[in-house]
């Protein structure tokens, strides 16, 4: 069994690190889109694209440290069951639930930023 | 009792965590609905659209009262089930799905006539009323089956594991209300 120093901390990082960075990617994505499309004529001048890549590249990584610090949790607690009384059973619950939700949030945070950098700016459907 | 006994003690168990994430993630949907609406808007010079009625405000505050009012039977059967008062947090139950019940058909009413003067295709303003209530009134369905579920486990008697269901169901109910006030207020927003 993997011994982690602080598996709380490291258990709400895994949990929350990805839909946080889902989040960030699709506020401040939709934000620089609107300002690109409906600003001024210098704001119109810079391209999307390499804000929109950089943005996901970032939330990726931010997504994929959070599914290794549940990973790093979901090895620390083998053993346990997710109905053991709380605190190991909340605990074992939470970072199989990290696990599956990170996953998806890297996958949403990918085709967003593949759509969002593929798509033709400023032009509504 | 040692600090740390009273602490685990009194830790919530897995069962209520998973309702937890459930909401979070019901949230998030709730609050891009709410989001979409207020863009819609805000990019709309007339809003409900011209020739589209501005929404009626009595009947709807008076459904949500009523649907939030049922927070307390809710909260009495889990409190009654804690004490083992298990007839109690029967009847509570019973009654909270009674009322969820009759609110669910008086709203579902309201809906089926809205779609006849209203058709959800015909504007943004349609499509996300429509939407936005459908959401909440399926949320409500969804309660009401947890609910009779739990009551109908209740009636073989109380186990720590359907202590734990009912923890959970009253968190949803909780959440449920919750959004039945932001939701009337957004649906009566083009009043103010």
């Amino acid at each position: 069994m993997t011994r982690v120093r602080n598996p709380e901390l490291l258990l709400w990082f895994g949990l929350l690190a990805a839909p946080l960075a889902w989040t960030v990617q699709l506020v401040v994505g939709y934000g620089a889109t609107i300002a690109r499309c409906t600003g001024t004529t210098s704001s119109r001048s810079f391209s999307l694209t390499p804000w929109e890549v950089a943005l996901t590249a970032v939330a990726a990584v931010v997504a994929l440290t959070g599914q290794a610090a549940a990973l790093l949790v979901f090895r620390s607690t083998r053993g346990r069951h997710e109905t053991d009384p709380p605190p190991d059973g909340r605990v074992r619950f939470l970072v199989l639930a990290a696990l599956l939700s990170n996953t998806l949030f890297l996958v949403v945070i990918l085709l967003g930023g593949i759509t969002a950098a593929g798509l033709e700016p400023c032009r509504q459907a | 009792m040692t600090a740390t006994a009273a602490r685990l003690q009194s830790s919530r168990p897995s069962g209520w965590w998973g309702m937890a994430l459930f909401v979070t993630g019901e949230a998030t949907l709730f609050g891009t609905l709410f989001g979409t609406y207020l863009y819609l808007r805000l990019q709309s010079r007339h809003w409900p659209p011209n020739g589209i009625p501005s929404p009626k405000w009595a009947l709807p505050l008076v459904l949500t009262a009523i649907l939030v009012s049922t927070s307390l039977p809710v909260h009495d059967a889990l409190a009654s089930a804690r004490r083992g008062r298990l007839g109690r947090a029967r009847a509570a139950l019973l009654v909270a799905a009674c009322v969820q019940v009759a609110y669910l058909v008086v709203t579902l009413t309201l809906y089926d006539h809205d779609l006849h003067r209203l058709e959800p295709s015909a504007s943004a303003y349609a499509s996300i009323y429509f939407t936005l209530l459908g959401a909440h009134a399926a949320h409500v369905a969804a309660g009401i089956l947890l609910e009779v579920w739990l009551f109908l486990r209740l009636l073989r008697g109380l186990t720590r594991y359907r202590l734990v269901g009912l923890q959970a169901t009253a968190f949803y109910w909780h959440f449920v209300n919750a959004l039945a006030v932001l939701v009337v207020a957004v649906q009566l927003s083009p009043l103010l």
